[in-house]
Parts: structure tokens; C-alpha cells; sequence
């Protein structure tokens, strides 16, 4: 057989493989823990952040004060001050989330005593995690804001919306979040920047079995308070989710698919899956948003940032503004816009998933298993759903952002040079 | 060089007459016009990427 061909012919079924296991994985939220007693390699005074591993003093200003947040918050020092010499003596150990199978949303910081969703890829028995959505407000450590109301805020999920999620989650036997997935995405949610439809059918799960638990009523009332006033909720667990099924699709042979997206406000890293845990890097896009007040505009918009772009590599998010045509509206899109990036997207991608179908386009399947070859071949980047972070910390927009080709450069010299060595 | 015996004076009247734009690429310059109520298809075309030989050479064995 000619050579060439014969390494098309692998690439084409290594790719098709990777995609399979990705499609399979049926990840199932099975409750929640804080994050010591079950993320891999945490410690009491590691924290996790978002994105391609950076160290402090390349971070940008709402991830590192998102850490000293997090310094003060597990109580490794009195202040921010105190926070700051802590972690510049090295007595911080900073490591991104995806060094942990875990995800985080923006900064995506994440400490010992924080809650997190645990979520299991049944089929190939995995794990995933991710701290639960913090909120719409302006403040959160994921937006990069550390005073006292966003310290009380993560305190309040650790010691009361964490353990009343668990012990409804718990009494269900687990929620199933491919489901939700499957049918959020026909009810107008693109799964990332928009989850509206998603939080609603878990809410009204957990409602279902927490109605039956000895939960005091005040607790339950404060909890349903907070589901019904964040609609991104379910985005989380849609990332742990996402996180739990490219897991088992890493290290295939030949494969070009695209296994990690993400990004630490500085740099946008993806691994590919022949290429293992190797990151490929180029620089954090500028985000196009709109912005939620007047008072904001570009010259205070942080550059993209969050590990949520695992959404966009399981066919989500940026790649199927088909299916949320509100949200393109909120971008200031149009109805055909939204299917002309959708359009766009298919033509860097491997497959169609068989189940998540997009009644936009008559019930096509999404976009699967973003392929290397074809993004560089293309000129095409994913498109990534995203919010804007204000520089100083805070959450102002949303928005869409390209990953940059530099990355996907990279990564396909290396692969390149792994064919050839 | 002879003009026209009716050159139109403004997009008014380019409208009026019913004129058709095809809008080759670029969106923008046909949102543009589709404001002003001019009808326009729009093709979407961008000129072949140049991708660097490196990249090229080794999309030729794998693509």
C-alpha cells in the first residue's frame, strides 16, 4: 500500500476512535465532596487554576487575585497582603485543574476545603470534577473578585449548597448528564454560555428528591433560591461532564483530535490526543462582548479565559450557535449568523454525534472531535462561547472569542515530527 | 468619455429600480446594504489560506 494513504487511513481511524470513545462516555453526576477528599493531588495549600499551566508572575490580574482569595479563604494567611507574600515565598503550590481531571470555570480557582461536582464516566469508570457555578453577580473568585462577600459566598456553597446538592443527587442515584445535555440543546441551550434549559431539568430533578428529604426548609428554600436565580448553573457540571468523557479518548495513536481547550486569561492551550498531556499554546484571544452596563468597555475587558472551553471540544458551546438562537441575539448575531458558524464548525470536525441533534438544522447531529488537520487546512478556530472579566475582577459581558491558530500549529508540527521520528 | 442618459443620483434610487447586489465574501458590506433595503445574496468566499510549507508538507501525508 502507497504510505501516504496508509497513514491517512490511520489518522482517519484513530480519529473515528477517538470520537467513539468521547460519544460513549455516559457521565453521570453522582454528588458532591469537598475538594481534598477526592480531586487527585490536592493538598491543603495546592490551588488549582484555569487554563494552560502559568506561573504567578505571568498570571493576569483577576486569576491572581482570585488566589489570594483562595490563600485567605482556606485560612493560609490573615489577608490579602499576607496571601501575597505567602505565595511569592513559594508556599503555594499552583497547578491548572486539568493536572487533576478536574475543569474551573474563568479563573477556575479551586482549594483544598471548596466543594466540587464529582462526576463519573460510567462506561469507563473515571472521574471528573469541577466547582459548582458561583453565581451571575458581579462578584466570585471565578471573576477574579476576593472581599469578604465573595469569601462568604464560596463559604455558604461549601457548608450548605454543596451538602444539600449531594444528598439530592444522592437520593436520585445520580443524574445522568448526557441526557440533560441531549435535551437542553433542543430547548434553545447551546451548553455553555447559555443553560438555562439545563438548569431548569436538573433543578426540577433535585426538587423532586429533596422535597422527600429531612433537609430543614429554610436550607431548602436558600438553595432554590440560588438555582432559580443562576441560570448557568448546570454549566459545571456540563464542564465536569465534558471533562469525564475526552479522558478515555487521550493517547490514541495517530489521533488528531482535539482533547483539551483551554484557557488561564494569558494563553490558550489545547493537547491533542496522540500527543498526550503535551500543551500547545498561543495567546488568550481578545473576547467580543456585550457588555452588561454602559460604564464597561474593551479598554476593561480581560482576554479569555476559563477552563469551559471543554464544552466546544465535545461539539458544544461556539460550535452550535444553531441551537441557541437567543444567544446570538445576545452577541448582537442574527438567526442565519448563528447557523453560518455552526455550518462553519462542521468543517473542522470529525463527526456528527448521534444524539445531540440540532433541530435548527432538521436534527443534525452536533459538530464532534475538533481535528487538527482540519483547522489548520481550514484557517477555521473554534469559535468559543466565553464571559468577559473585568481586569480588576468582576464579571461584565459575554461574549465569543477564536482559539488562535498558533496552538493548532504547534501542535501539528509536533504531530508531524512524531510521524517522521 | 459620454455619460449616461440617466445616471442614478442617489441609493434611493438604485433602490427603487430594484437592484440586485451579489456580495462576494466580506458580510459586512451586505448587512450594509441590506439596511439601505438593497437585496443582496451573499456568497461566502475568502481567498485560499496560505499555509506555511512545514504545515503543508505534512498535511500532504496525513490529510
Amino acid at each position: 500500500m502507497n504510505p501516504a494513504v496508509d497513514l491517512r487511513e490511520k489518522v482517519n481511524e484513530a480519529n473515528l476512535k477517538t470520537v467513539e470513545i468521547m460519544m460513549s462516555g455516559t457521565p453521570i453526576w453522582i454528588g458532591d465532596s469537598p475538594a481534598i477528599e477526592v480531586v487527585p493531588g490536592m493538598t491543603k495549600n495546592t490551588i488549582l487554576h484555569a487554563g494552560p499551566p502559568i506561573e504567578w508572575e505571568r498570571m493576569c490580574n483577576p486569576m491572581r487575585q482570585a488566589v489570594l482569595g483562595a490563600v485567605v479563604f482556606e485560612g493560609l494567611a490573615k489577608d490579602l497582603d499576607e496571601a501575597k507574600e505567602a505565595v511569592e515565598a513559594g508556599e503555594i503550590i499552583l497547578s491548572p485543574c486539568h493536572h487533576h481531571q478536574a475543569v474551573g470555570g474563568m479563573t477556575g480557582i479551586t482549594s483544598a476545603s471548596m466543594p466540587v461536582h464529582i462526576v463519573k464516566n460510567e462506561k469507563y469508570g473515571n472521574l471528573a470534577y469541577c466547582l459548582p457555578h458561583e453565581g451571575s453577580s458581579f462578584k466570585a473568585l471565578g471573576w477574579g473578585t476576593n472581599d469578604q462577600e465573595t469569601l462568604d459566598h464560596i463559604r455558604w456553597m461549601r457548608d450548605e449548597l454543596s451538602p444539600v446538592l449531594d444528598q439530592g443527587v444522592k437520593a436520585l442515584g445520580g443524574i445522568n448528564i448526557n441526557d440533560i445535555i441531549s435535551r437542553a440543546i433542543q430547548m434553545g441551550d447551546e451548553a455553555h454560555s447559555r443553560c438555562t434549559a439545563g438548569t431548569l431539568l436538573i433543578t426540577r430533578k433535585l426538587a423532586s428528591a429533596l422535597v422527600l428529604t429531612d433537609t430543614p426548609r429554610d436550607m431548602l428554600a436558600r438553595v432554590f433560591e440560588f438555582l432559580q436565580r443562576t441560570d448557568i448553573f448546570a454549566l459545571h457540571l456540563f464542564m465536569a461532564a465534558g471533562r469525564a468523557m475526552v479522558e478515555p479518548a487521550k493517547n490514541i495513536k495517530y489521533s488528531t483530535v482535539v482533547t483539551t481547550l483551554c484557557r488561564n486569561g494569558v494563553e490558550f492551550g489545547i493537547r491533542v490526543s496522540a500527543l498526550g498531556d503535551q500543551w500547545f499554546v498561543g495567546p488568550a484571544g481578545k473576547i467580543k462582548t456585550s457588555y452588561f452596563s454602559p460604564q464597561w468597555n474593551d479598554d476593561v475587558a480581560g482576554r479569555d479565559i476559563g477552563d469551559s472551553s471543554i464544552m466546544e471540544v465535545i461539539g458544544l458551546g461556539g460550535l452550535i450557535h444553531a441551537a441557541a438562537p437567543a444567544h446570538e441575539h445576545v452577541l448582537k448575531g442574527t438567526f442565519q449568523s448563528a447557523i453560518q458558524k455552526t455550518e462553519e464548525a462542521y468543517t473542522i470536525s470529525v463527526t456528527e454525534h448521534p444524539s445531540w441533534l440540532l433541530p435548527t438544522l432538521d436534527f443534525r447531529g452536533v459538530p464532534f472531535g475538533i481535528d487538527i488537520r482540519k483547522v489548520v487546512q481550514t484557517g477555521n478556530t473554534p469559535l468559543i462561547d466565553t464571559a468577559t472579566p473585568h481586569i480588576n475582577g468582576g464579571f461584565i459581558g459575554s461574549g465569543e472569542a477564536r482559539a488562535p491558530m498558533e496552538a493548532f500549529e504547534a501542535a501539528l508540527r509536533a504531530f508531524g515530527a512524531m510521524i517522521s521520528g | 468619455m459620454q455619460k449616461p442618459e440617466h445616471e442614478p443620483s442617489d441609493l434611493s434610487e438604485i433602490v427603487a429600480a430594484g437592484t440586485k447586489v451579489i456580495n462576494i465574501g466580506i458580510s459586512t458590506f451586505a448587512e450594509a446594504l441590506r439596511e439601505q433595503g438593497v437585496n443582496v445574496i451573499e456568497v461566502d468566499w475568502s481567498p485560499p489560506r496560505k499555509i506555511q510549507t512545514d504545515l503543508s508538507e505534512i498535511l500532504q501525508k496525513i490529510l
